[in-house]
């Protein structure tokens, strides 16, 4: 049965054929214009000849067609499944909430405003393919998206050079906004939220002693950790313990022992609600009385449910105080708890909710659907009234706003102080 | 056999040309009519290939179980993301040769790394050396997490885009020879053998050990280039992309393409990707589904036949013991798309991943030895042979699975 | 004092890892086959818990201050137990049973494709978001000095795991079951000349095993309380590694391994270089390897020709 005739031309065929295969399954879908995939790939194969002199002549379509459309589609990409969906589907709940809510009012520019969310399953090479599916296939005019700033970074190349404003809501790694003038952010960047709460642990706390616990596995926690040691530093206090665990790990008895023995005063734990609630309640297990701080990744009423009276009294920077008597805030805190079976935003959505927002105001305001209008409507938003605060986006297209410290009591958490950037 | 193969180099020399004209002319026509979604799940694809097959090396040709391939991929795009970042911009070269330089890079760095977890650990067998390259895998990735220099766990960022389209398919076509190849040849030979009995393979004389380190290093290598080329296309790399999970679900594609098939790894490769993208879509999750239920009739019909001929089932008795299963859940599906439709478009995100390991367990389970089993595609599948009559067809029928079993092994 | 903690620390995990390594390793000793999807039958186990505490009213009496009742304790992990015990059976007859005859790989990618479906599907059907498992046992403090606690949680979550073991040593050293599984273990064509249904018995391992899982899963919720479809990716992971590094197919080994690497972990996360856990738990794994190739307590099977 085997025969040298099979093998020898094997690599030919699979040179022609994979291709082509990999052509006519992916089913190039562009509506017209273009060939179909399968077609394309056989004049390829067709024009071996003279196919090699006229690279250059190939058009390399990353800029993004002028938007039209008799509707506006926005595009989400976001985390729906995989280890982060969780806060992907938070975000999401905020970015639908905004769309629908100036849906209600005629939505923007007389037209409807329709949102296309593609899943990235928390992949940094899926976050580029769905802003590439986003912008080339579903037309968006501009995108909403991220939480990771791992994931905004491997997607903000592309918008940028399509030239399709983006804003994310929570990626909060400087190097995001870095990319180019079409990318924004709604959220603190790293160095000010460290800052903030080393600052307040300095000041009305007195302490003198931290010690860190990092989620090594995350940027946004490392890139916390990283200037709050900075200010804790530079303001004299001392770090006694650097302690680090990795996203999904339930277990922190071991770290936490250690972190009791250099006996702190204040510890600082940025990570998320995922794994902060049992950090506390572990604490709380080995006797550990200190108090703990965080991040706005703490956010959320799964802290509350999960990690019940170990919590209390401990201490997190956020965006705004769900307590606040704001008619912005109580409405919004009302409508999504009608909207989402009764639950409490925790403030991916709220930021999530405020990054929608600023998008339809900027579109709004850029009175056509002109991109290069768009970016630089959003790249003027001065006191915008959200819900997260009056944001105003600076020249590095990075959201100032006041950060607030709360304090967890009972099942709230209870406004301290706000510190502005 | 010396002086044919001399014989043989012009021939080659031009093929090779004409296959890099080939790649140029396909890129060109790709790059003027795919948009840069499709285009880049097509290059994707292309790096799926790769990793398939040359895992494929390892675990299908040689039968020794990795767990490990993300590992050898992260040290290949590590590697010559750090050459092409910080060295790059100054050497005075071409961005290709820059490129080839940080391929070449990241391919002897991966194969060294290869040779050291594979040099002490190819006395384990089995599970145990699944293990012990699992292990691999996540040390590299723990370490990659702490080093400043490549953006620890925010991911190396702002790298050149020197991949092309052109440049991983060329890469394919090489890697595909590359391990053809080395399979058809005396090494092979030795692979199969240490495959099929590692101790009959040992006192007929085959060193085991070489044998296996051999395979190792190859595979470990284009490991890395497959990285090296997806790091300079996504212009990033970040650790999560080599977790655990890709390492698995590389090993998903080379089994469900057929152990020791490089065709099969490549089209699994292939198909698996299309897949994980096009299930995104409701009404590819639909048309999907009636594809498997159609290749479950087809591949179950021969079962049935065979019984309706011993008379254990009768005549119509027998087609609709062969048809309810397929027959129910094409109902069930067009139920839940006619009437669901709304519910599975709102769902399909959180859906879609559910479907892709539904369809993962009815492949395996229709196809156990793999798409293509142990043997090739290629044309001869499609040339006609001497018309059999009807009574060796049926022979045929039965026999299949035996022939497919000893006609599988490569040439 | 402060090695003694960690020491507790490292007990307390090291069970709950080798209550799931031991389910590995009995399906791998009746099918040598890797059972990908163990780690999210683990999770089943808690979520199992989880709802049954919810229907029994225990969480409700919980969160208004009260502490649970004994009974219903004992109600709620046997009802998780059975429930994952019912899904191992029935995991195994329709994604492993029809391919026994297939190579060995196929039936560890339908594993694959299983625990995928469990993980997505899970995530589809109870959310995402982490759920706060209540605290069946409630937190006192047994021994409470300045350097060093003992909670009632962590005597229990290691009294309970020991007592599973010495049950599955029971079940398999001293019963018919057992003994049957150790024939098919050794050689199951022979076993089945010698007129064990295999069929039963390989199903009874799955649900052995999965109940056992169970129990891991919801001793580690008692005592870690947050839970979410994805707990299972890590956990079963580090289970398997704890069942090959003890020798993988040895019941003692599976404790053993799960013990050691519990200790493992928790000491390096102990010291200043807690970021570089993972490297040095499996570095230390592959060196114990290289010394002993068939792990810990494994027999090394010399081949015969």
């Amino acid at each position: 049965m085997p025969h040298p005739q099979r093998a020898k031309g094997l690599f030919w065929r699979l040179g022609i054929a994979l291709p082509l295969l990999a052509v006519a399954l992916s089913g190039c879908k562009q509506p017209s214009g273009t060939t179909s995939g399968t077609a394309g790939g056989t004049t390829g194969a067709g024009t071996t000849g003279t196919g090699g002199t006229d690279t250059a002549a190939a058009a390399n379509v990353d800029k993004a067609a002028p938007y039209q459309g008799d509707e506006i589609v926005l595009g989400e990409y976001g985390s729906l499944t995989g280890s982060t969906a969780t806060f992907g589907q938070s975000t999401h709940n905020g970015i639908m909430m905004a769309v629908d809510e100036a849906n209600t009012k005629d939505g923007v520019l007389g037209k409807k405003i329709r949102v296309v969310t593609v899943d990235d399953a928390g992949k940094t090479e899926q976050a580029a393919t769905a802003v590439l599916k986003l912008i080339n296939q579903n037309k968006v005019l501009a995108v909403l998206g991220e939480v990771a700033s791992s994931r905004s970074l491997a997607a903000a190349p592309i918008c940028q050079k399509a030239g399709v404003p983006m804003i994310s809501p929570t990626s909060t790694n400087p190097k995001v906004t870095q990319v180019g003038d079409y990318i924004f952010r709604t959220c603190f960047i790293d160095p000010f939220q460290g800052t903030v709460m080393a600052r307040f642990a300095r000041q009305n706390l007195k302490a003198t002693k931290a010690a860190v616990l990092t989620d090594v596995a995350n940027d946004y926690s490392k890139g916390l950790t990283e200037f709050f040691i900075e200010e804790w530093k530079r303001s004299g206090g001392e770090i006694v313990a650097e302690a680090s665990y990795s996203e999904g790990d339930k277990d922190f008895r071991a770290q936490l022992t250690r972190i009791k023995g250099t006996n702190p005063d204040v510890i600082y734990v940025p990570g998320y609600y995922t794994e902060v609630g049992n950090i506390a309640v572990q604490a709380r297990s080995l006797g550990i009385k200190q108090v703990m701080m965080g991040g706005d990744g703490w956010d959320s009423p799964k802290l509350f449910e999960i990690g019940k009276q170990a919590v209390q009294g401990f201490y997190f920077s956020n965006h705004y105080s769900p307590q606040s008597k704001d008619p912005r805030v109580v409405a919004f805190i009302a409508s999504y708890k009608k909207r989402y079976n009764n639950q409490t935003p925790d403030a991916l959505a709220a930021v999530a909710y405020d990054a929608g927002r600023i998008m339809i105001d900027a579109i709004k305001r850029a009175g056509n659907t002109d991109r290069e209008k768009i970016r630089d409507a959003i790249a003027t938003t001065k006191s915008f009234p959200g819900v997260t605060g009056n944001i105003s986006i600076d020249q590095e297209r990075n959201a100032v706003k006041p950060a607030v410290v709360l304090q967890v009591k009972g099942n709230e958490a209870v406004y301290v102080s706000t510190v502005n950037p | 056999m010396t002086t044919s193969s001399l014989r043989l180099w012009p021939v080659r020399i031009v093929m090779g040309m004409l296959v890099v004209a080939a790649l140029l002319g396909a890129q060109s026509v790709v790059e003027s009519s795919v948009d840069p979604y499709n285009k880049q799940i097509i290059v994707l694809a292309g790096v799926n290939i790769i990793l398939a097959v040359s895992l494929n090396l390892i675990n299908g040709i040689t039968g020794q179980f990795s767990l490990g391939h993300a590992g050898f991929m992260a040290i290949g795009a590590y590697t010559s993301a750090a050459f092409s970042f910080y060295a790059g911009p100054r050497l005075a070269l071409i961005d290709p040769i820059i490129f080839v330089l940080a391929l070449l890079i990241g391919a002897v760095a991966a194969g060294i790394a290869g040779l050291l977890v594979g040099l002490p650990s190819l006395r384990l067998r089995g599970d145990y050396l699944a293990i012990v390259t699992l292990g691999f895998g996540q040390i590299i990735i723990t370490i990659i997490r702490t080093i400043r220099e490549v953006g620890d766990a925010s991911g190396f960022t702002n790298l050149p885009r020197f991949t092309t389209l052109a440049w991983v398919y060329g890469a394919v076509i090489l890697c595909i020879l590359c391990v053809r190849n080395l399979a058809e040849s005396n090494l092979g030979r030795s692979m199969r053998a240490v495959r099929d009995d590692e101790v009959a393979a040992e006192a007929a004389g085959v060193n085991t050990t070489r044998i296996k380190v051999l395979a190792f290093v190859i595979s470990s290598m284009w490991a890395g280039i497959a990285g090296a080329l997806q790091a300079h296309y996504l212009q990033l790399a970040h650790p999560d992309q080599f977790s655990f999970m890709q390492s698995v679900a590389v090993v998903v594609m080379v089994v469900l393409g057929g152990l020791g098939s490089i065709t099969g790894s490549a089209l699994a490769a292939v198909v698996l990707r299309v897949l994980e993208e096009r299930l995104r879509d409701v009404s590819w999750a639909f048309g999907t589904g009636i594809a498997l239920i159609l290749l479950a009739a087809a591949l179950s019909l021969p079962r049935y036949r065979l019984m309706m001929r011993r008379g254990e089932l009768g005549g119509v008795h027998g087609w609709i013991m062969w048809l309810r299963w397929p027959a129910v859940s094409a109902i069930g599906l067009c139920c839940l798309f006619f009437y669901g439709q709304q519910w599975m478009e709102a769902n399909v995100s959180a859906l879609r991943y559910v479907i892709y390991a539904l369809i993962l367990i009815v492949l395996m389970l229709l196809r156990p030895q793999g798409l293509l089993g142990r043997g090739e595609f290629g044309w001869h599948l499609f040339r006609r042979r001497k018309q059999p009559n009807e009574e060796t067809r049926e022979a045929m029928a039965h026999t299949e699975p035996a022939e497919e079993e000893t006609a599988g092994t490569l040439t | 004092m402060e090695i003694l903690q960690q020491i507790v620390n490292g007990l307390a995990q090291g069970s709950i890892y080798a209550l799931i390594a031991l389910g590995y390793t009995m399906v791998y000793g009746v099918l040598r086959l890797i059972n990908f999807a163990h780690g999210d039958i683990y999770m089943l186990g808690a979520f199992g818990g989880f709802f049954a505490a919810n229907w029994l009213g225990v969480t409700r009496r919980i969160n208004e201050g009260g502490s649970a009742n004994l009974v219903y304790t004992a109600l709620i992990f046997l009802f998780s137990m059975l429930a994952c015990a019912v899904a191992g059976m029935l995991m195994e007859r329709l994604a492993y049973r029809p391919l026994r005859q297939a190579p060995r790989l196929t039936a560890l990618i339908t594993a694959i494709g299983i625990s995928m479906l469990l993980e997505y599907g899970g995530q589809a059907v109870f959310t995402p978001d982490p759920q706060s498992f209540p605290a069946l046992i409630p937190g006192t403090t047994l021994i409470d000095t300045p350097t060093f606690t003992l909670t009632l949680v962590q005597v229990a979550v290691v009294t309970v795991a020991l007592a599973l073991m010495l049950l599955l040593q029971f079940i398999v050293f001293k019963t018919p079951m057992g003994r049957a599984m150790r024939a098919v273990s050794l050689d199951r064509a022979a076993a089945s000349l010698m007129g064990i249904n295999t069929d039963v018995v390989i199903a009874f391992t799955f649900a052995l095993g999965s109940a056992l899982a169970a129990a891991a899963g919801i001793l580690n919720s008692v005592y870690q309380p947050s839970i979410d479809p994805l707990m299972g990716v890590m956990a079963g992971l580090k289970a398997f590694v704890a069942a090959v590094l003890g020798g993988i197919g040895s019941i003692p080994g599976a404790v053993l391994g799960g013990l050691l690497l519990g200790f493992a972990e928790t000491l390096v996360s102990a010291t200043q270089y807690s970021q570089y856990r993972d490297a040095i738990a499996f570095a230390v794994l592959i060196g114990v390897l290289l010394l002993r190739p068939a792990g810990l307590l494994g027999r090394v099977t010399a081949e015969k020709v």
